[in-house]
């Protein structure tokens, strides 16, 4: 039993080391390259969990639990923002090409409130903006999880040609968000669709 | 958006939690037979029980400095007076704390900590229900549930325990026991069963001596049941009673529901004649209305729709109200199936005509017609949401949508 519990413990540990890969600060495809970015600095990518879907992508520059760029890119109408079964109790909403803002909005809060398990969710702002180009919306946020960490999340988001692009940054609200948001705002308005 | 926090433990070994899941038969326990086994102002007296108020202790002071907290000392003191008709001098040593967290769920710890979630002030319709769940919750803790528990699993095996410890930490010892020795389970389990029986028992003896209606025990499973039941559909899954598991905790659904029946007629036919039992439904109601559509709104959003419907028809049947009523479009805009839209329409449409409608309902509204072609009649309702809330978080972008 011992043996199984250190075995597990490796593959555990071994798994977490593994899977992260060096993004170089030039500018890079990403979310199946689906989107062009163009970093400043060197950002870690992280590699996909549970809930990930095919075309998302996921950098960090402190571990996931301090700081995250998340990016997802053409997602089609009818498909979610997460994996999930048909049976599940509790799903995200699936994305529909003719969302409205509030639509698009309570679609990223039922992510974090299913797939996060975000307790407490506040939309802080949800304002127009330009993103790819063309017209979205940047969504502003807090939440806590169930670390008890407050946290603050950005979406910039666009609906183009039908498809959902879509920018995600999260972040410890205590130093993390606020140090790599410069960063996110450069990297959305480096933006273009591949 | 990455999916790898850990769990916040609120319940383990250290306060029994109320789920409802029960196959065995088990004699019913008679309310009339449970008595006390600590006193006012009772402390641990020996090893075992010691350990386990320390652990309570370092796990209250995790709670009482929680983000998840509802920091409402006006509902805190109504629940806290729910709890001294319940008990009486004895409710000095119970500590309240209410917790964010849409699920049907409650909590009383050996030391004296109570927690009472969000989702259980959802969906109770009267302040006889609610005393059904405080009561059953005192009543483990007057039985010395926990330590009892306790004292069980340690004299089954060394091994156990240290599964137990490991769970502890990750509030899934369950499952990992359950993979390594389910036969030992179903032996500690049937332990545990009982006591829900006596819980059971005893929350009916505290709600007939504090004259509340005793049939509102069983109405309170009988709709976690029918709630359950509700949500299988939705997702077109067959409806498993978690009861009548083997390793389940709690007694089988149809058995308990009986028991508390059978219970609540022995205790009325010995009532005076004299004696009156209420619900106390409008007092529950002032202090639980203005986290109404917070309650509402944490359950609706998890998009469970069969749960959330059925939830929103239960508090329905005292009266819709605005608030109901855009919460039951919002389940159906969440759920998006064929005719949702529809149908979530009507709900937003029916929402505004309550002088109560939240300002939401006429954002919802708004949209809702300008999807369906209704342009102008749209636009009226995005600029009375504007009206109502001109500081709103989105209020950029839906003057943005009526300039479009």
């Amino acid at each position: 039993m011992r043996a199984l519990l250190v075995l597990v413990a490796t593959l555990t540990l071994g798994g977490c080391v593994t899977g992260y890969t060096l993004v170089s600060p030039t500018r890079v495809a990403v979310a199946s390259g689906s989107m062009k970015v163009k970093p400043s600095v060197a950002w870690n990518k992280a590699p996909k969990s549970t809930f990930d879907i095919p075309r998302q992508e996921n950098w960090t520059q402190n571990g996931p639990l301090l700081d995250g760029i998340t990016f997802i890119g053409a997602l089609d109408s009818g498909q979610a923002m997460a994996k999930q079964k048909p049976k599940d109790d509790r799903k995200v909403p699936v994305f529909r090409a003719d969302m409205t803002p509030q639509d698009l909005v309570s679609m990223i809060e039922s992510y974090y409130r299913i797939k996060e398990g975000a307790t407490l969710f506040d939309a802080a702002g949800v304002k127009p903006t330009t993103f790819l180009g063309k017209p979205g919306i940047q969504f502003d946020y807090t939440y806590v999880l169930t670390d008890e960490v407050k946290r603050r999340g950005r979406s910039v988001l666009a609906v183009v040609n039908g498809k959902l692009y879509l920018m995600t940054l999260d972040g410890a609200a205590l130093h993390y968000f606020d140090a790599a948001l410069p960063e996110f705002e450069a990297l959305t308005a480096s933006a273009a669709i591949s | 958006m990455d999916s790898s926090r850990r769990r916040f433990v609120t319940h383990g070994l250290c306060g029994c939690a109320l789920c409802f899941g029960g196959s065995s038969a088990f004699a019913r326990v008679s309310p009339s037979s449970m008595t006390p086994l600590v006193g006012a102002g009772y402390k641990p007296v020996d090893q075992d029980e010691r350990g386990l108020w320390q652990a309570c202790e370092r796990l209250e002071d995790e709670v009482a400095h929680s983000n998840m907290l509802v920091g409402d000392a006006v509902l805190t003191g109504y629940v806290r007076g729910v709890m001294d008709r319940l008990l009486g001098a004895q409710a000095a040593d119970a500590r309240i704390y209410v917790v964010r967290d849409p699920n049907f769920n409650a909590s009383m710890a050996p030391n004296g900590m109570m927690l009472v979630h969000t989702g259980l002030l959802a969906r109770m319709r009267n302040e006889a229900q609610f005393a059904a769940v405080l009561g059953h919750e005192s009543g483990h803790y007057l039985r010395r549930h926990s330590v009892r528990s306790w004292r069980d699993i340690k004299a089954k095996t060394a091994t156990m325990s240290f599964f137990a410890l490991a769970g502890a930490a990750t509030g899934t010892w369950y499952y990992l026991a359950s993979a390594i020795n389910s036969t030992l389970l179903l032996s500690l389990f049937q332990f545990s069963r009982e006591m829900e029986s006596e819980a059971d028992a005893y929350g009916l003896k505290l709600m007939y001596e504090s004259q509340y209606s005793t049939t509102a025990a069983a109405e309170v499973w009988s709709q976690i049941i029918e709630e359950r039941k509700a949500s299988a559909a939705a997702r077109n899954k067959k409806y498993k009673d978690r009861a009548t598991s083997l390793v389940s905790t709690h007694p089988p659904s149809a058995e308990r529901m009986t028991d508390l029946t059978t219970s609540a007629e022995e205790l009325l036919s010995r009532a005076p004649a004299e004696a009156r039992y209420d619900d106390r439904r409008e007092q529950f109601l002032a202090a639980v209305a203005p986290h109404r559509p917070m309650l509402i709104d944490e359950q609706v959003k998890l998009n469970d729709s069969g749960a959330s419907l059925y939830l929103i028809n239960t508090l329905a049947r005292d009266g819709w109200d605005g608030t109901l009523r855009y919460y039951e479009g919002e389940t159906y805009r969440l759920r998006d199936e064929s005719g949702d839209n529809t149908r979530a329409a009507a709900a937003y449409a029916a929402a505004v005509q309550f002088v109560d409608a939240p300002a939401q309902a006429y954002r919802a509204h708004g949209y809702a017609q300008i999807k369906s072609g209704n342009t102008e009649a749209g636009r009226r309702a995005l600029t009375r949401y504007l009206e109502l809330e001109p500081a709103a978080p989105d209020a950029a972008m839906v003057r943005f949508s009526l300039g479009q």
